[in-house]
């Protein structure tokens, strides 16, 4: 066996092992391994230093990394290896030692080197095998992983890990291990060999061992330098800065905050859905990406999230739920930064928007903002920006905040956005060189207001329905070199204010507001060109002429323009002008802009136009003004559309209501139900008409007793001291010549004149209980005057029912009187005695006890007067009392049981009828005609005879009883004188009373009822309930009936009908001129619409009111049915009422269906006009309309006639509508009066209450009335209209309750 | 009768002023038409003709009353903004911290004492009424521009 000798240099052998040993025992504290991670939050990067025993390095950093990818943490690796890797290299170092020891056994060598040998192999395939591990069992749950897929680390070199770049390479410890196995390999060979490895190997080989070994040191090196921070290799040695996406979503542990903190500048944090709380303040340049609209919300506190690094950009996010606090400007998006992008957000219950300060060149574009629910003085601005020069906002949709203001700041681009419900859509403030175009602005209180700024341009924009306070479109304060062009401005309730300024203003269309265009201060350079000022109810204003002498206007469209174009080429041949009075007169002092939109002002400019002597100075010229406006602009309105059928339900209603207070009188089943129906059969009136049991006359009680009766008018006694009484069943005839107070009488017991005295009918008194009275008592007028329109049987139904009796009782006394066939006939139809007949049966119809009969047979022919006495004495056979008037000796043959004597207004005489009749016929004369030759004998033979002749030429006249008139004849005829003809006649001349034989004057008899000492209320007979007190309708049944009436006889009225057609008429053209365009021009015309309908309503309405209140009792009064209506069981106040009520229907219907009319248009129209409002309009107009009917009333009241009373409310129509306003006008200019004084004196108008209480409904403010106006609403607050409201109602109540009492006082007739 | 009532009403009419209530989002600047919204700042005077006017800022009312010659000044305590103080009696604190309406960065109170203490808090100085209102005049403020 060979042995193992020692070979030369085993010193060298031992030395080598022993420093092997020693190599490898001190690598357990060197790092093995290093990997280099480029993470652009980390400047220098991450490093890992990989030993023997562990991880070391920025593990900590890059375990927090890894978990976003899902590796487990580093210090999990290795387990095993880390426990054994101590003992493991202690054991091969001592190895080594025991090595250097042992020079042999030959395989011992080889044992004990094996392991050095093998570390740098095992170290590095172990470490493969956990690189590998970690990095293809990422966890499927962290924040990352679905954007990184599996990966190996790099062992050595570049790499990946996620998504980091990084750089591995072996360490010191790893060369050192390499070296003590190298240092074994030499000193086992050389033991083994006893050679010198340089000794075997060629000079080449040692060469190459030698250079390799420097290349190992050399790479070594190298990768250290690569990983190190400062090479190249590393991020900022390299100056790489790439930029990393962080992605937060809910189900990752990254809040939004963190991201922000941990990201670098320029990175990208994507957002995908999620809400996100709390306020998010951004001090470095990034990219918020917001996906699937993920929500910040700053719970109410401060600004959600503040950008205050340049070149932010905030993208696709809901931003809500600011602070509240306007003083730290709370916001939803505040910007500190330039460069910054504020893009695709939505923006809710924000106080202000989005806020730039100090923020140039910022742009804010694509979103939407809507502001807090909060009244609008507490709002924040919803963009606000402040010296932020160069700004862009574009295409952005704003609804209901405060302000887009702009402040000192230049260059700033507005364009193309869409501003709904603010206050002011776009607002510069020192704002220059800026643009402002294409946007929306609609509903705002102003659309743009200009202050204080330069060389803006302003163009193709839509500025719509600026209607709140200040209520401008486009509004200029203090600018200049301003450019204004192409724009729409519609619907405002100024279209252009400029209060000092230079500019162009060109080809603008001012379309439909209320003031085109409005100069208060307009000295510099402005001019007016090519623009359309089309239908504004005030095409300029000017505060005042001298202070717009800056104004040039040239080529512009008036659509009020008066000229003409001769040659064709579009301009007008003759200037334009506008001239307004008015204006000139407000200028001088302020508080008449009160009286705008009155009628009076308008009066005012016609007449001025009218009358070029009186003309006022001229406000503008347009030296060629365009005839032909080009069609306009096509505008879609943002606005929500109000829902239309609640329109048409609304319009429908109002017809119907209107077309309901028109309805006909009720027939005469309703007229049963008006009143509680009592079945009357005949039977009973013919109980009633049997008195054949009756006692004796001077036993029957009295039913009429009148006792000292006086009526004077003025100084005529018309009556004087009159006392008579008629019992139960009795005639009694009141005779005198005309004039001798008969009729008059017979009024005053029908309490339709008031008298001094007492008069009790059945027992009740004529002056406290007149309506039972005349339930009592049946009237026949000396003239029948009865309503002409009204048909035989309405005239029938309607006493009737004045009566409370059925319809079947009428019916039946048609039948009895035989008017059933006149039935349809007008009574103005019938013949003076049918009328007659018919004015007796109106009186039977409640089948009173009592008649009273004005000269019963005065206008009848012989043959209808032997009628109607037969009909009275059938009437007195059925034991009914009757007092009649006469003249007529007839009347009182037939008739009369008693007679008194009147002679002017005094009772001469009381007689019986036969007393009477004796005594008349004693003043009667028989005419005789004798042959001429024997008148002489004749005569001599009668006076002969005793008898009181005259005569001559053989016409002789003897006194004589009519029923001895056969006695002269007689005699003459034995005297052998031939009486050729014979006549009696009744006295020409009124009896000498003194003449009658059994009594003396004043009568007295000894069954004369007026013996009595005292007014005795009779016992009552038998009631009939046709006329008893339980059978009088009530009052208030009475009213309806009468109002009903009223209503059924303005159908017939042609002045109302006429006025009604005008008012409907105008309504429906108004309102469909008004809304006219809605497609074309998107405009809704609401204030032209309202105005229009204003106008017609002070003008048409009051006169409308005037006209029937006038006519409503002068009517009765000419046609002299007042009486017949006052002698039937009501009072004065009832019919004053009945009537009123009737026109206020009647009024009221007219206006329902003009409005209902109007409504009806507008819902065909689909224009979006608030419904409250119109509703509100209505009312107030329906206010209007009857405080002016109860003036005409008032009117018909104290005038006797219809013509004089129609003359007096036309009087008082101009008077209310023109002359006031002018006599105030005039007041006001010379004595200079305060707005104050001004409003509550114009406010006695009811038109102009009126007129204010509408502009504040529609306008929601005073101020288009100026400094009045601002004064009625300081003074009255919220309570304009209800004060208003209140106002005209009183005007409706004191005029109705001055003509109530009028006509209760002084009587129906007078 | 309706003379006498017509004469109650004239003579009625002539009371003595008060400050106005100001409806803050609906009443108008008189001079420059802003709406008026920040009451700190809101004040108003009575002219010569008995009218009243309103502003959102001290500098429009000041230049307004170049014309309008007001007989009366009312502005309201920065302190309490709901009270009213004589404009003629108070004073100013002008800053150029302060964010106003239309740019007076000025603000009213009612003690010299206070204004300074304000002036002093906001770097800003104290005025007398006739100070600021020469101070806010146009002659001395052209169109504030930075």
């Amino acid at each position: 066996m060979r042995t193992t000798v020692n070979c030369p240099g085993e010193g060298r052998n031992k030395v080598m092992l022993v420093v092997a040993a020693l190599l490898v025992f001190a690598s357990i504290w060197l790092p093995y391994w290093q990997i280099h991670i480029v993470a652009p939050q980390y400047p220098k990067g991450l490093n890992v230093i990989v030993y023997v025993t562990g991880a070391g390095g920025d593990v900590r950093e890059v375990d927090g990394l890894n978990h976003y990818i899902g590796m487990r943490p580093l210090g999990k690796a290795a387990p095993l290896e880390r426990k054994i890797s101590i003992p493991g290299l202690s054991a091969i170092a001592l190895a080594l030692l025991l090595l250097a020891l042992l020079p042999r056994p030959r395989w011992l060598q080889i044992l004990f080197a094996l392991p050095v040998w093998a570390v740098p192999f095992v170290f590095a395939g172990d470490l493969y095998y956990w690189l590998r591990e970690y990095g293809l069992n990422l966890d499927p749950k962290a924040s990352l992983s679905a954007m990184i897929k599996p990966f190996i680390p790099p062992l050595v070199g570049p790499g990946k890990v996620g998504q980091f770049q990084v750089y591995a390479w072996f360490h010191i410890g790893y060369f050192v291990v390499l070296t003590a196995g190298v240092l074994t390999f030499v000193a086992v060979y050389r033991r083994l060999t006893c050679k010198q490895l340089w000794q075997v190997v060629p000079a080449v080989t040692r060469a190459a061992t030698t250079i390799a070994f420097l290349m190992m040191i050399g790479l070594a090196l190298y990768g250290q330098e690569q990983i190190t921070p400062h090479s190249s290799l590393s991020a900022e040695g390299r100056g790489l800065k790439e930029p990393a996406i962080w992605v937060v979503t809910p189900q990752s542990g990254l809040s939004l905050q963190q991201a922000i903190r941990l990201a670098r500048p320029d990175d990208t944090i994507r957002v995908i859905g999620g809400e996100h709380r709390g306020n998010f303040i951004v001090d470095k340049t990034l990219t918020l990406v917001g996906e699937g609209s993920p929500t910040l919300n700053g719970e109410g506190r401060g600004s959600v999230i503040h950008l205050k690094a340049p070149r932010c950009v905030l993208r696709g996010f809901v931003i809500r739920h600011s602070g509240t606090v306007l003083s730290t400007q709370d916001s939803g998006v505040q910007v500190s930064a330039p460069d910054c992008i504020v893009e695709n957000n939505r923006l809710e219950k924000v106080l202000f928007g989005v806020h730039l300060q100090h923020a140039d060149r910022t742009v804010i574009r694509h979103n939407e903002i809507y502001s807090h629910d909060l009244p609008v003085a507490r709002r924040g601005d919803q963009i606000r920006i402040w010296y932020s020069h160069h700004t862009r906002v574009e295409d952005n949709q704003v609804v209901g905040g405060r302000d887009l203001v702009f402040w000192y700041s230049e260059g700033v681009i507005i364009r193309n956005n869409r501003v709904r419900n603010c206050r002011y859509g776009v607002h510069f403030m020192y704002c220059n060189d800026s643009l402002v175009e294409g946007n929306h602005l609609e509903g705002n209180s102003v659309g743009v207001y200009i202050m204080y700024s330069e060389g803006v341009q302003v163009r193709a924009n839509q500025i719509l329905r600026s209607r709140g306070p200040s209520g401008m479109g486009l509004g200029i304060k203090d600018g200049y070199r301003l450019q204004i062009e192409q724009n729409l401005i519609a619907g405002n309730r100024t279209g252009l204010f400029i209060d000092n300024g230079e500019g162009i203003y060109k080809e603008n269309w001012f379309l439909r507001n209320d003031v085109g265009v409005h100069l208060v201060l307009a000295v510099k350079p402005n001019l007016f060109q090519g623009n359309r000022i089309v239908e504004n109810i005030e095409q300029v204003q000017m505060d005042r002429a001298n202070s717009v002498a800056g104004v040039r206007w040239t080529g512009n469209f008036w659509s009020d323009y008066a000229g003409y174009d001769a040659d064709g080429d579009g301009l007008g041949e003759v200037p334009y002008r506008a001239m307004k009075v008015f204006d000139q007169i407000a200028a001088s002092n302020s508080a008449l802009r009160l009286l705008t939109y009155s009628p009076s002002v308008q009066a005012l400019d016609f007449g001025a136009r009218l009358f070029p002597l009186f003309a006022p100075q001229t406000m503008v010229t347009d030296e060629q003004p365009l005839t032909r406006p080009g069609p306009p602009p096509l505008i879609r309105s943002e606005e929500p559309s109000t829902t239309r059928s609640k329109w048409l339900l609304t319009a429908l209603g109002l017809l119907m209501l209107g077309v309901l207070g028109m309805r006909t009188q009720p027939s005469s089943r309703q007229g049963k139900r008006l009143l509680t129906p009592k079945r009357v059969g005949l039977s009973n009136m013919s109980r009633s008409s049997d008195k054949s049991d009756r006692t004796s006359q001077e036993t029957k009680p009295m039913v009429i007793q009148v006792e000292r009766l006086t009526r004077r008018f003025g100084t005529l006694t018309a009556v004087d001291n009159l006392s008579f009484a008629v019992r139960e069943g009795e005639t009694l005839a009141l005779w005198g010549a005309n004039g001798a107070g008969k009729t008059t009488i017979l009024r005053c017991l029908l309490g339709l004149l008031r008298f001094e005295g007492e008069a009790l009918i059945q027992g009740h008194s004529v002056k406290q209980e007149g309506v039972i009275v005349r339930q009592q008592v049946g009237y026949v007028p000396q003239l029948i005057h009865l309503h002409p329109d009204m048909s035989v049987q309405e005239t029938l139904y309607f006493y009737a029912q004045l009566r409370g009796v059925p319809m079947e009782r009428a019916d039946a006394l048609l039948d009895e009187w035989d008017l059933s066939s006149h039935r349809e006939k007008t009574v103005s139809a019938l013949s003076g005695g049918m009328k007659q007949k018919l004015a007796l049966v109106l009186a039977l119809l409640s089948d009173p006890p009592v008649l009273l009969l004005d000269e019963p047979t005065a206008h009848l022919d012989a043959a209808a007067r032997a009628e109607w006495l037969d009909l009275l004495r059938r009437l007195k056979a059925q034991g009914k009392t009757l007092l009649f008037c006469t003249h007529q000796f007839n009347e009182v043959r037939t008739l009369a049981d008693r007679v008194i004597v009147l002679e002017r207004g005094r009772k001469v005489a009381e007689l019986t009828g036969a007393q009477f009749t004796r005594l008349w016929q004693q003043q009667g004369s028989l005419r005789l005609t004798v042959p001429p030759n024997q008148a002489e004998q004749a005569l001599r033979t009668l006076q002969e005879a005793g008898y009181n002749t005259e005569g001559s030429d053989g016409l002789i006249l003897v006194r004589q009883l009519e029923a001895k008139q056969v006695e002269p004849l007689s005699l003459l005829l034995r005297a052998g004188i031939e009486v050729l003809d014979y006549e009696w006649r009744p006295p020409s001349e009124p009896p000498d009373w003194t003449l009658l034989e059994e009594t003396t004057r004043f009568g007295l008899l000894t069954s004369s009822p007026t013996s009595d000492a005292h007014l005795n209320p009779p016992t009552k007979g038998e009631d009939s309930p046709l006329w008893s007190d339980k059978a009088a309708p009530k009052q208030w049944e009475l009213v309806r009936l009468l109002a009903h009436k009223e209503v059924r006889d303005a159908r017939r009225n042609r002045w109302f009908l006429m006025l009604m057609g005008i008012f409907v008429a105008l309504s429906l053209l108004l309102t469909l001129f008004g809304l006219t365009g809605i497609g074309q021009s998107g405009a809704s015309g609401f204030g032209r619409t309202f105005a229009s309908l204003l106008n017609l309503s002070l003008l048409i309405v009051p006169l409308m009111g005037l006209l029937l209140g006038a006519l409503s009792i002068a009517v009765e009064r000419d046609q002299q049915t007042l009486h017949t209506l006052l002698a039937q069981p009501l009072t004065p106040a009832t019919l004053v009422l009945g009537k009123f009520l009737g026109t206020m229907l009647t009024l009221g219907a007219a206006v329902l269906i003009g409005f209902g009319s109007s409504g009806l248009i507008i819902y065909m129209a689909g224009a979006d006009v608030p419904l409250t409002p119109f509703l509100m309009q209505l009312g107030l107009t329906l206010l209007l309309g009857w405080s002016c009917l109860a003036l005409g009333l008032m009117v018909s009241v104290l005038v006797k006639r219809g013509a004089a009373a129609v003359g007096v409310t036309l009087l008082l129509w101009l008077f209310l509508t023109f002359i006031s306003d002018l006599g105030i006008i005039g007041t006001a200019i010379a004595l200079q009066l305060r707005a104050s004084t001004l409003l509550w004196l114009t406010l006695l108008n009811p038109l102009q209450v009126f007129k204010v209480a509408v502009i504040q409904l529609m306008e929601g403010n005073l101020e288009v009335l100026g400094s009045a106006g601002l004064y009625a609403r300081d003074a009255l607050g919220d309570a304009v209209l209800p004060v208003l409201s209140g106002i005209l109602v009183a005007w409706v109540a004191t005029p109705f309750l001055l003509a109530l009492g009028w006509f209760a006082r002084r009587g129906a007739i007078e | 009768m309706r003379a006498i009532w017509l004469m109650v009403l004239l003579v009625g009419c002539q009371h003595a002023a008060q400050p106005p209530p100001i409806r803050y989002g609906e009443d108008a600047c008189a001079y420059c038409r802003m709406i008026i919204n920040e009451a700190p700042y809101a004040c108003a005077v009575e002219t010569q003709q008995g009218e009243i006017r309103k502003y959102d800022d001290f500098n429009c009312m000041f230049r307004d009353s170049e014309r309008s010659k007001p007989k009366r000044y009312w502005v309201h305590d920065f302190n309490q903004p709901d009270r009213w103080l004589d404009g003629v009696k108070a004073y100013y604190v002008r800053a150029d911290g302060l964010q106003t309406p239309m740019g007076s960065r000025t603000l009213a109170v009612a003690t010299r004492e206070e204004a300074e203490r304000k002036a002093q808090s906001l770097t800003g100085k104290a005025f007398t009424f006739e100070q600021i209102r020469q101070e806010l005049l146009p002659s001395k403020q052209p169109i504030d521009r930075r």
